[in-house]
């Protein structure tokens, strides 16, 4: 049931990260008040925790881990972002989502939830992106499902 | 329960959650905004409620009632609440029902053109909308030192005691 919604997330992943892997590299140290930390920052962020939902879920890391320390380039993180965002395509095929798996610390989570929250901090921290590009001068790409549906052409609507 | 139903559920709780954070906020606090986002946190609020009430109307495939939320005419933030808890009730039913993600739906655009959708991509941009703006009033609050309430969806699967 979650198709659409994931493969807009994917879609909306690999969009701001070509279009950050084009602008000059200084404005991807840039930040605005509010937001997360830097544009560079928030990506890895954004993709890091993505591998670890997925990791939850299947128990597999899909790509070498990206941890905080440790910065990837803007095409490592595409490859992670490319592979998980398949994998959850299958996960939402085959997985129950009262399934219960284990997270850090002993906690336990539904895979419903885990889902949600993947959908919810990939919103969450593109936005932040695209907050700072905005309050830098930057006209973002537009990332929106309206954006997605128009650029699979199954759709009509506008912004 | 279906893995969209719990995204869908997860939305319901957080809009009302920031709706009700926000409606509770001094005028000055509901007036602050920070660069690169919508506007204003009363301004965000009210498009975000709007905004939804225009997915649910395009999914029922009737017109916005007339008590529904609109940018250019709600200024009342306690209806803008109430609201949000309306249409979490109107998604919570939407929710259980078979939903297909592939039927086609009709919607009004802001050009008043008739524009045709899967209901699935309907769907994954009212989830995306309503991440956007509360990421923004996050945004804004964080700009301000405004302590957000913590509304992920890991908040939430912890009072629904879906997370140990």
């Amino acid at each position: 049931m979650l198709e659409h919604v994931l493969r807009h997330n994917t879609w909306a992943n690999l969009t701001l990260l070509d279009f950050c892997r084009e602008v000059d590299p200084a404005l991807l140290d840039m930040t605005a008040r509010g937001t997360y930390g830097t544009v560079y920052g928030t990506l890895q962020h954004l993709i890091g925790a993505q591998q670890w939902y997925v990791q939850l879920i299947t128990g597999e890391w899909l790509g070498e881990r990206i941890r905080r320390t440790e910065p990837r380039t803007i095409d490592e993180l595409v490859t992670v972002a490319r592979a998980t965002g398949e994998r959850l395509l299958r996960i939402a095929e085959t997985e129950d989502p009262k399934r219960r798996v284990e997270m850090n610390e002993g906690r336990m989570s539904t895979v419903g939830v885990i889902l949600a929250q993947l959908v919810h901090h990939g919103n969450e921290h593109r936005t932040q992106a695209t907050t700072i590009l905005g309050a830098n001068g930057v006209e973002p790409p537009p990332i929106s499902a309206w954006g997605y549906g128009r650029a699979m052409k199954i759709s009509e609507a506008e912004e | 329960m279906s893995d969209l139903s719990v995204a869908i559920e997860y939305d319901n709780w957080a809009t009302e959650k920031v709706a009700q954070f926000c409606a509770a906020l001094p005028a000055a606090q509901r007036s602050l905004t920070t660069p690169g986002t919508m506007g204003t946190v009363e301004a965000t609020l009210i498009h975000m409620v709007a905004a939804k009430e225009r997915y649910a109307s395009a999914l029922r495939g009737t017109p916005v009632p007339d008590d529904g939320v609109r940018e250019t005419t709600t200024t009342d933030l306690g209806q803008v609440v109430a609201r949000a808890k309306e249409l979490s009730e109107w998604f919570s039913a939407y929710a259980k029902g078979p939903i297909d993600i592939e039927g086609t739906i009709t919607r009004r655009g802001a050009d008043g053109a008739t524009q045709k959708m899967p209901a699935g991509i309907l769907i994954a941009q009212f989830l995306h909308h309503g991440n956007e703006h509360r990421a923004q009033l996050g945004s804004i609050f964080g700009a301000h030192g405004v302590e957000p309430p913590h509304y992920s969806a890991f908040n939430w699967g912890h009072e629904l005691g879906k997370i140990d």
